[in-house]
């Protein structure tokens, strides 16, 4: 039997040939005892492959490749964290920042209010002139408590990739 | 049960038990198809483990064009060979049949053993990686031409010619065995 042949048995048994093609090799079949047993010994390793290919994966494989990919997706969020977490120095900076704007405000406000002492006549005064920063108290103030917010965030953020590191530990 | 549409889109949705149902159901061809090219379970658990997390980071990017199985045979196919390539593994020739019989003759259970179904695994497993990879796809899967041309990303008819190519060498690999008897097969 040529690799011809051979060729086409195997495609028949897969039903890849035309119906022209398997119409010819049917009628060798008939005609050919040896070429029937062939073809039987093909369709019979074509059938069994289609059991036989089949490695069944490791028992466990599907918790091993999610909590692979759990772990992977951790670091993943770790490293964003950290690219995105604030470095000791930064928090200190704001701190200070906070504590400078903190103290400024407490004096620009301490002064608004001071009550004169009796002995003090007032006409003797020198008319008041304004204070030229005392517009800036509530702001300063607002700014203070931007400052704390993002103290206690950056904070936070520290916590939290941390945590994130310790679960991947 | 649900499609592998919808467990794709309820894995982008950050559903990680929609993507396990994934992974279990084509855990095995994927195991599979990695067994055929590296030829070392503890390696192909490994690949197909790595194959399956590429498939995640990147199924934003499936479009539903091809089939999911296509797509996801198609990227344990590279890491298969992308390891292979990195350990430098010196592949068993397409046309050195008697490295295949040096693989078969070392797997003595199987030669010990009667059955069919057997004695074809331990053939597929001798064999080389291009072979054993064309048989996994058309047999397991039940894959067409057209379907592995685009995994192995050959020629439609290059993949006839392989898969010819492969059954006569599984054949011959199986009748030179010393435990095969013809009668058994027919």
């Amino acid at each position: 039997m040529n690799t011809e042949t051979e060729k086409k048995l195997w495609q028949l048994a897969a039903g890849e040939l035309s119906d022209l093609q398997e119409k010819e090799l049917q009628e060798m079949l008939a005609a050919d005892p040896v070429l029937r047993e062939k073809f039987q010994l093909v369709m019979n390793l074509h059938q069994s492959l289609y059991k036989s290919v089949e490695e069944p994966a490791p028992v466990g494989f599907t918790d091993k490749t999610i909590s692979k990919l759990e772990q992977k997706l951790s670091a993943r969020q770790v490293s964003i964290l950290k690219k995105f977490a604030p470095g000791k120095k930064i928090i200190y900076i704001v701190a200070a920042c906070f504590l400078v704007l903190v103290i400024i405000s407490a004096l620009f406000s301490s002064g608004e209010s001071s009550p004169l002492p009796s002995w003090i006549d007032p006409a003797n005064l020198v008319p008041e002139v304004n204070f030229p920063f005392e517009h800036l108290t509530l702001p300063l103030i607002g700014l203070s408590a931007v400052f704390l917010l993002l103290i206690i965030q950056k904070i936070f953020d520290l916590r939290e990739l941390k945590n994130a590191e310790e679960v991947l530990k | 049960m649900l499609n592998d549409r919808e467990l794709i889109d309820s894995t982008l949705r950050g559903n990680i038990h929609a993507y396990r149902m994934l992974v279990d159901r084509y855990q095995d061809l994927a195991y599979t198809l990695a067994l055929r090219i590296v030829k070392n379970a503890e390696e192909a658990e490994e690949v197909a483990q790595d194959a399956f997390i590429k498939v995640h980071d990147h199924l934003i990017n499936f479009r539903g064009d091809s089939k999911f199985t296509t797509w996801l045979y198609r990227i344990v196919y590279t890491t298969a060979l992308n390891r292979l390539r990195k350990r430098k593994l010196t592949q068993v020739s397409l046309d050195d049949p008697n490295a295949s019989y040096a693989n078969i003759a070392s797997d003595s259970t199987a030669d010990q053993s009667n059955d069919k179904i057997s004695m074809l695994k331990s053939a597929i497993a001798g064999m080389s990686s291009d072979d054993g990879t064309v048989l996994s796809l058309f047999y397991f899967d039940e894959m067409n031409l057209q379907d592995i041309a685009e995994i192995m990303d050959i020629e439609a008819n290059n993949v006839k010619i392989k898969l010819h190519r492969a059954r006569l060498r599984l054949k011959t690999i199986l009748e030179s065995k010393p435990g095969f008897k013809k009668e058994d097969w027919l």
